[in-house]
């Protein structure tokens, strides 16, 4: 009340507009879905509408509708259609347990990370595709059969040498070059699956029942015992034990 | 389309608040002529006050009290309460910024305090701001007065 008092020189500026009569122009429903998803133009326009009736700016319509009872009907049911819609989808995400919810963030997270190691990894070392060699002429054949030749007089039958139109050591790809490494991703995803399955059973995982648990454990054990205890659960996550 | 001189400058001084709010920066000097086209200077220079407040202070502390002031004080249809309720599930999921607002998206829905600080992203004393503004319009009523042949 008092804060009202205090404010009655800023209240005085808030002069409602008048009503506008029910034969006017109004804005489409599109127009009306557009403004409420932010879509339309925000430009300085103030005077006579343009003829054209699909032409509105956020500021036009906004006056419009507090000004026209039938369009603030229109949104005000808009909205609820729209508050109802968010209603379902959040109901049907707190059915789902918090800590599935946390497991299945976590490892597509980390899918979308491993993902994307790898495919940095491919672009830094392109998979290297041999290809088939052959001596390009008639000429250079001769002539490597003829160094072929001199090298085994040099060197003896018994060392190793190259024949002719033997290809040169080519480096062979790296595990992450091969086809199959996408794969490996792929099914690693559904064992991610499975331990956020175990963690959820087990009760091994970041959500608010487990959590609660730990708290309760922690508050009525000694700092040895629950030292002790973490070892197992830290060592499954790669992790040494740590002193409490 | 009829329009009256006076519903005209209204809707002008309303847009160019909306203007504020989505901080268009609309020049406050430019505006004078135009929100004062029915006589009435002394409502082109409150909203004025506003426009050149942001401009010399922080503005989002004059476009924070702008949306106190639609959200508490400008009439609304009394059954909507879907509007406030969306807008606080956008403020607090920071799915909403200023530049997007609307007095008509304000009106009626009651934004406290610490939702306004969240949906403006910082805090600030609001009465202070008040005060600011109120200094800047007493200004510009002072400078009128100096310059009029009176």
């Amino acid at each position: 009340m008092k804060e009202h008092q205090s404010d009655s020189w800023f209240i005085e500026l808030l002069k409602p507009l008048r009503d506008i009569a029910p034969g006017n122009v109004h804005p489409s429903r599109a127009i009306l879905h557009a403004y409420l998803k932010g879509r339309l133009p925000d430009i300085w326009r103030v005077g006579d509408r343009p003829p054209d009736p699909d032409d509105w700016t956020l500021t036009e319509v906004s006056h419009h509708v507090l000004a026209c009872q039938a369009c603030g009907q229109q949104l005000t049911h808009m909205r609820r259609v729209e508050m109802e819609h968010a209603q379902v989808w959040t109901k049907s995400l707190a059915r789902i347990p918090s800590a599935i919810r946390v497991h299945v963030a976590l490892y597509a997270l980390a899918l979308i990370v491993l993902f994307g190691f790898n495919g940095m990894l491919l672009a830094l070392f392109p998979p290297l595709t041999p290809s088939p060699c052959s001596p390009s002429s008639p000429q250079d054949t001769a002539g490597t059969y003829q160094r072929v030749d001199q090298r085994l007089k040099l060197e003896g039958v018994n060392k190793p040498v190259g024949l002719p139109g033997a290809c040169p050591p080519a480096p062979t790809p790296q595990p992450w070059q091969r086809w199959w490494a996408p794969w490996i991703f792929i099914f690693w995803t559904p064992l991610l699956g499975l331990h956020a399955l175990w963690g959820w059973k087990t009760g091994i995982g970041l959500g608010r029942r487990h959590r609660t648990a730990a708290t309760t454990f922690a508050r009525l054990t000694p700092a040895e015992s629950r030292g002790l205890l973490l070892v197992p659960v830290l060592s499954h996550h790669g992790l040494g034990p740590v002193s409490l | 389309m009829e329009y009256d001189l006076s519903t005209l400058c209204q809707k002008a001084r309303l847009a160019y608040a909306e203007h504020l709010i989505r901080c268009t920066d609309l020049d406050p000097s430019e505006m004078e002529d135009l929100l004062s086209l029915d006589g009435d200077l002394d409502q082109a220079q409150r909203w004025l006050a506003f426009g050149y407040a942001k401009r010399r202070y922080d503005p989002d502390h004059v476009r924070g009290l702008l949306v106190y002031l639609f959200s508490h004080y400008y009439k609304s249809s009394p059954d909507d309460r879907s509007k406030r309720k969306l807008l606080v599930q956008a403020i607090k999921r920071r799915a909403i910024e200023l530049s997007e607002l609307t007095i008509e998206k304000l009106s009626g829905t009651y934004l406290k305090w610490d939702e306004i600080f969240e949906l403006v992203g910082k805090e600030f004393n609001p009465s202070r701001v008040k005060e600011r503004v109120r200094a800047i319009y007493e200004e510009l009523r002072d400078n009128t007065q100096t310059r009029s042949p009176l």
